[in-house]
């Protein structure tokens, strides 16, 4: 999942991927596309993904129970699938949160650094 | 002017091909890629533009359905459990007809045999595997794990049985010119062998270069066991008074239900995805 001009390397995106999508969907429900636009906002452009390669993510995580979905139908009329967090997604969440930040309070006193 | 929608379901039908039947994931690609479109022409660009740069920034359809099948589970241990029976018959025919024209002291005439029967044993093994890729495709979408795996195998199939049989013919060809001082005779069993190297030769190159029809390429797979049987068996039909294999009497029944069987089965497989399937509550 990466951008031929990104400069973040595909292994950091691909891993925080998952991590990404859960954390969106804990916010309420939501469709790929939107999906996509959320990453791009909220990392200020520097995360953009590459279009196609979220679905199969997506795909995945409903496989594992992870999200749940359903089609619904926007104003204009479009067929949309919609994806919702579920009990095991929130749980796979609170794991992956604990990880992270593992990582992160790692990093922070190996770098001497500390970030708001 | 641009027909934007006969454009968009030009691509959607690509999208129909590579995924087999998973409507579910098409139409979520085909909801994604008006989203974009939209945002694009409302952003100012033409219709022709949005749509080459929407379809670019979701991938060639033969990508997508790959990373599909990254993400998804592999292929059923069923799959596999099959494909190591197949390679262990493989095995067992090898040693056999290695040992039995390897007593005969001719190194050349050994490996032109081995190298024939095994190709063979593949276009079968390949057709049955096809056999079966058909029959569960008429009844419910393939997981796509089972689908990549398949493709794969049936395709590396289709190549090794090319190589083996091209081989075969070959080494036959150099062995007639050492014992009968020819290359060629003109033999039927020959001949035929040649019209099933050419059969699985053009099933290769045309997969290469066209992957995205990976079910009709299956299809032709299927087709192939009948190509395979036809080439092996079938000059035995004819009165020139070629060594028969004991089960001649039988033959013509034999190649005639080896035949109507795949065609009837590629039949079915050409149908629309899902047509015979039934619909689920």
């Amino acid at each position: 999942m990466y951008d031929a001009g990104m400069k973040h390397p595909k292994d950091l995106v691909a891993a925080s991927a998952v991590p990404f999508i859960l954390s969106i969907l804990e916010g309420g429900e939501n469709y790929g596309y939107t999906i996509l636009q959320r990453v791009r906002d909220l990392s200020g452009g520097e995360i953009e993904w590459t279009d196609g390669m979220l679905y199969p993510v997506l795909h995945r995580l409903e496989s594992q129970g992870l999200i749940c979905s359903r089609w619904d139908v926007s104003e204009a009329g479009r067929k949309r699938k919609y994806y919702t967090l579920s009990a095991a997604g929130k749980l796979a969440l609170a794991e992956l949160r604990q990880q992270w930040d593992l990582v992160h309070a790692t990093l922070t006193k190996l770098w001497g650094t500390s970030h708001a | 002017m641009l027909d934007l929608e006969a454009r968009i379901r030009d691509w959607k039908w690509s999208l129909v091909l590579v995924f087999g039947g998973h409507h579910e994931i098409v139409e979520e690609l085909e909801s994604h890629l008006r989203e974009e479109i939209d945002r694009l022409i409302q952003a100012g660009q033409t219709p022709t533009v949005a749509l080459a740069t929407a379809q670019a920034k979701l991938g060639r359809p033969v990508e997508l359905a790959a990373e599909y099948s990254r993400a998804v589970a592999p292929a059923g241990w069923w799959l596999w459990g099959l494909l190591a029976l197949f390679g262990l018959v493989l095995a067992v025919f090898l040693n056999a007809i290695f040992r039995a024209t390897s007593m005969r002291g001719d190194l050349l005439l050994t490996v032109h045999v081995t190298s024939l029967t095994i190709g063979y044993l593949v276009a079968f093994q390949a057709a049955f595997l096809s056999l079966i890729y058909v029959l569960r495709w008429v009844r419910s979408p393939v997981t796509l794990g089972e689908r990549r795996l398949l493709g794969r195998v049936l395709f590396l199939a289709d190549a090794g049985v090319t190589f083996l049989l091209l081989a075969g013919l070959l080494l036959g060809m150099v062995w007639a010119r050492a014992q009968w001082e020819r290359f060629w005779d003109n033999d039927p069993r020959e001949i035929a062998t040649l019209l099933a190297v050419l059969w699985f030769g053009a099933i290769t190159g045309l997969w290469l270069r066209l992957p995205q029809k990976q079910h009709l390429w299956m299809l032709c797979s299927l087709l192939g066991g009948s190509v395979g049987v036809w080439a092996w068996f079938g000059p035995h039909l004819l009165p020139l008074g070629l060594r028969g294999y004991g089960f001649s009497t039988w033959l013509p029944s034999a190649l005639a239900v080896c035949t109507a069987v795949p065609l009837a089965l590629t039949f079915l497989g050409m149908l629309p995805a899902g047509r015979l399937r039934r619909r689920s509550a």
